[in-house]
């Protein structure tokens, strides 16, 4: 059971840890294409529901669907696999290793002659090659040869999105991707996931930048104490409105003193 | 200053932009460093004795000595330096070398194997150390410093045990045995044949870890544990593996020690581990993992090395220059965060 046009969908979805709940009954649903925000305050169970997503936690009870197929997860592989990679908020990249070395990770191309396949050994230049062109495709100059912790941040997130599309993915999850750029970074970024969704990607974005979020987003998921409180189109919606839900309250009188996004702008690297 | 180590990961950095910073680059190499301080400490000989230094007899002779003291470092040194870039250790290679010397030479004399035979049995007994000390790390969760610790006094308690608190020879009219033990005089050098095995050992394991995918995931898993896992790799599988490698080399570094000298200590090796330790830091790898080289290891173990001889040499007593190589381990690991910094 799916609705026709998303790509995935999850139906009642709900993670206790112990007898915390983290995410309750959730019907969460994205479109073929679109950038679907994913917006709450801290705890309100967006990663939880990323994780379910992802394949790291599995879900206490609902189902997952990935193009109407029920899908159940046991690891990062097995949702990869369905297509779906994930750019961690942290990045998980090595940082004393180079670029082309991260955006291969786990996944280094093995030289085709005998002795390369039977010993493993490393195709460095197609290595160095093929990490240039996904760097090219996010649009953002960095040198394959460079170590990664030397980049900026805006690169190093580059870096994680390049290696992301490594295995040509047709959902790609990016945690809070700007939260630590500046704001010539966070413009980049928000740039790549334009370009991304042109090359049509289906991306849900997690942010606390409802302002960023309204400007890129088609349409936004509000998370609040585990339950989602609504689901609006960006070009109708306000700020105000997406706080309220996230407040998971309709009374927007309460809304002002309540200071949700201090870093508009994003803060400096 | 900082020391730009980026050249010791895996994938050799940067592309070329002529001569000019390639010999920059070069010389801003840890390696370089490493053996630069090494000829400080060997010209410090010959500073120190002339009379020495400078009479071919005895230089020659010095030579040997060092190359004799670096090979079981070397070679033990490859293992701990897998295990070091894969962000553990181990503190049992020195107890294994001796247990690997001596039950060599038991298997030889009270089971009267062959050499070979003996040998694939010592190495087995390294591998299944290996193994068992990497299982705990990875799946029981005990961190390594607990596990090889408590390994370290296992294999020590065994070693004493095999020599009943003394030592133990190896039978005469061995075949095969040359192979391990022999030596080849060049020029008045001696070259036992543990520093041909050596340099074997360091070539292969070192371009094992700069050329393969398993290299790779070596510098991934110690750098940060939690991508290397996020991105597919196994990362208790690839220490598991450095575990084992470790086990296995401080073996061969055991057998050739006891082919070449004919008889082993059952304290044989104690203190190993905190040198050899030494030496990969000093060679360049990250102390926490993720950085670092077979090369730099080579070099590193032959400052170890050198010190002793050096110290030895001036008369120094054999207390004090434990004190003093302790001294400058820690000295050289200092010096190394400070360059990080």
């Amino acid at each position: 059971m799916s609705e026709d046009d998303s790509i995935l969908r999850t139906v009642g979805l709900t993670k206790h840890f112990g007898n915390i709940v983290a995410v309750e009954d959730v019907d969460f649903s994205l479109r073929e294409g679109e950038v679907m925000a994913l917006v709450g305050d801290n705890g309100a169970g967006k990663s939880t529901l990323i994780k379910a997503l992802c394949g790291v936690h599995q879900p206490t009870s609902g189902e997952i669907y990935v193009r109407g197929e029920a899908v159940s997860f046991e690891d990062y592989s097995d949702a990869r696999q369905k297509g779906i990679e994930t750019v961690y908020q942290d990045l998980a990249l090595a940082e004393q290793q180079t670029v082309a070395a991260n955006v291969f990770l786990g996944h280094e191309p093995i030289r085709s002659d005998f002795f390369g396949r039977y010993l493993g050994i490393v195709d460095k230049a197609a290595m160095r090659e093929r990490a240039r062109e996904s760097l090219d495709r996010v649009q953002i100059p960095v040198d394959p040869g460079a170590t990664v912790r030397d980049l900026s941040g805006g690169q190093q997130q580059a870096v994680a999105v390049a290696r992301a599309l490594q295995s040509d993915p047709d959902i790609l999850i990016l945690d809070e991707p700007t939260s630590a750029l500046s704001i010539e970074g966070a413009r980049n970024v928000l740039r790549v996931i334009d370009d991304l969704r042109e090359q049509g990607l289906s991306i849900i974005l997690i942010s606390h930048n409802i302002r960023q979020v309204l400007t890129i987003a088609d349409r936004i998921s509000v998370l609040a104490q585990g339950r989602l409180t609504g689901v609006r189109d960006a070009d109708s919606s306000s700020r105000d409105e997406i706080i309220s839900l996230m407040m998971g309250a309709d009374d927007e009188e309460d809304v002002e003193e309540f200071d949700l996004s201090p870093s508009e702008e994003g803060t400096p690297a | 200053m900082s020391v730009e180590t980026e050249g010791d990961g895996p994938e050799e950095t940067a592309v070329s932009r002529g001569a000019d910073s390639r010999l920059r680059r070069l010389l801003q190499r840890r390696q370089i460093g490493v053996f630069i301080g090494f000829l400080l400490l060997f010209g410090l000989i010959g500073v120190t004795r002339p009379d020495l230094f400078f009479s071919w007899d005895d230089f020659s002779g010095i030579l040997s000595q060092l190359l004799r003291q670096a090979a079981p470092y070397v070679i033990i040194g490859i293992g701990m330096a897998y295990l070091m870039i894969g962000g553990e250790f181990d503190l049992s290679v020195g107890s294994m070398y001796g247990v690997a010397g001596l039950t060599f030479a038991m298997l030889l004399t009270d089971f009267r194997l062959t050499v070979p035979a003996a040998l694939v049995v010592v190495l087995l007994i390294g591998a299944i150390v290996g193994l068992t000390n990497g299982v705990i790390v990875t799946k029981v969760g005990i961190p390594s410093l607990i596990t090889t610790i408590g390994m370290m006094s296992v294999l020590r308690g065994f070693a004493y045990w095999l020599t009943t608190g003394g030592s133990r020879q190896l039978p005469d009219d061995l075949g095969l045995i040359d192979l391990f033990g022999g030596s080849i005089t060049v020029a008045g050098v001696e070259i036992a044949y543990m520093v041909f095995w050596m340099l074997a050992l360091t070539v292969v394991f070192g371009l094992v870890l700069q050329k393969t995918r398993f290299g790779h995931h070596v510098y991934a898993t110690g750098d940060d544990e939690s991508a290397a896992d996020r991105s597919g790799i196994n990362t208790d599988r690839v220490k598991i593996t450095n575990f084992v490698i470790t086990g296995v080399v401080t073996a061969i570094a055991g057998v050739l020690s006891i082919a070449y000298f004919g008889s082993m200590f059952g304290s044989a090796g104690r203190g190993f581990e905190l040198l050899i330790i030494a030496a990969v830091v000093i060679g360049g790898t990250n102390l926490f993992g993720g950085e670092g080289s077979i090369s730099g290891m080579f070099l590193g173990s032959l400052v170890i090395a050198v010190i002793p001889v050096l110290l030895v040499l001036n008369g120094v007593s054999v207390a004090f220059q434990e004190t003093l190589t302790g001294a400058v381990i820690i000295g050289a690991v200092m010096v190394d965060i400070y360059l990080r910094d």
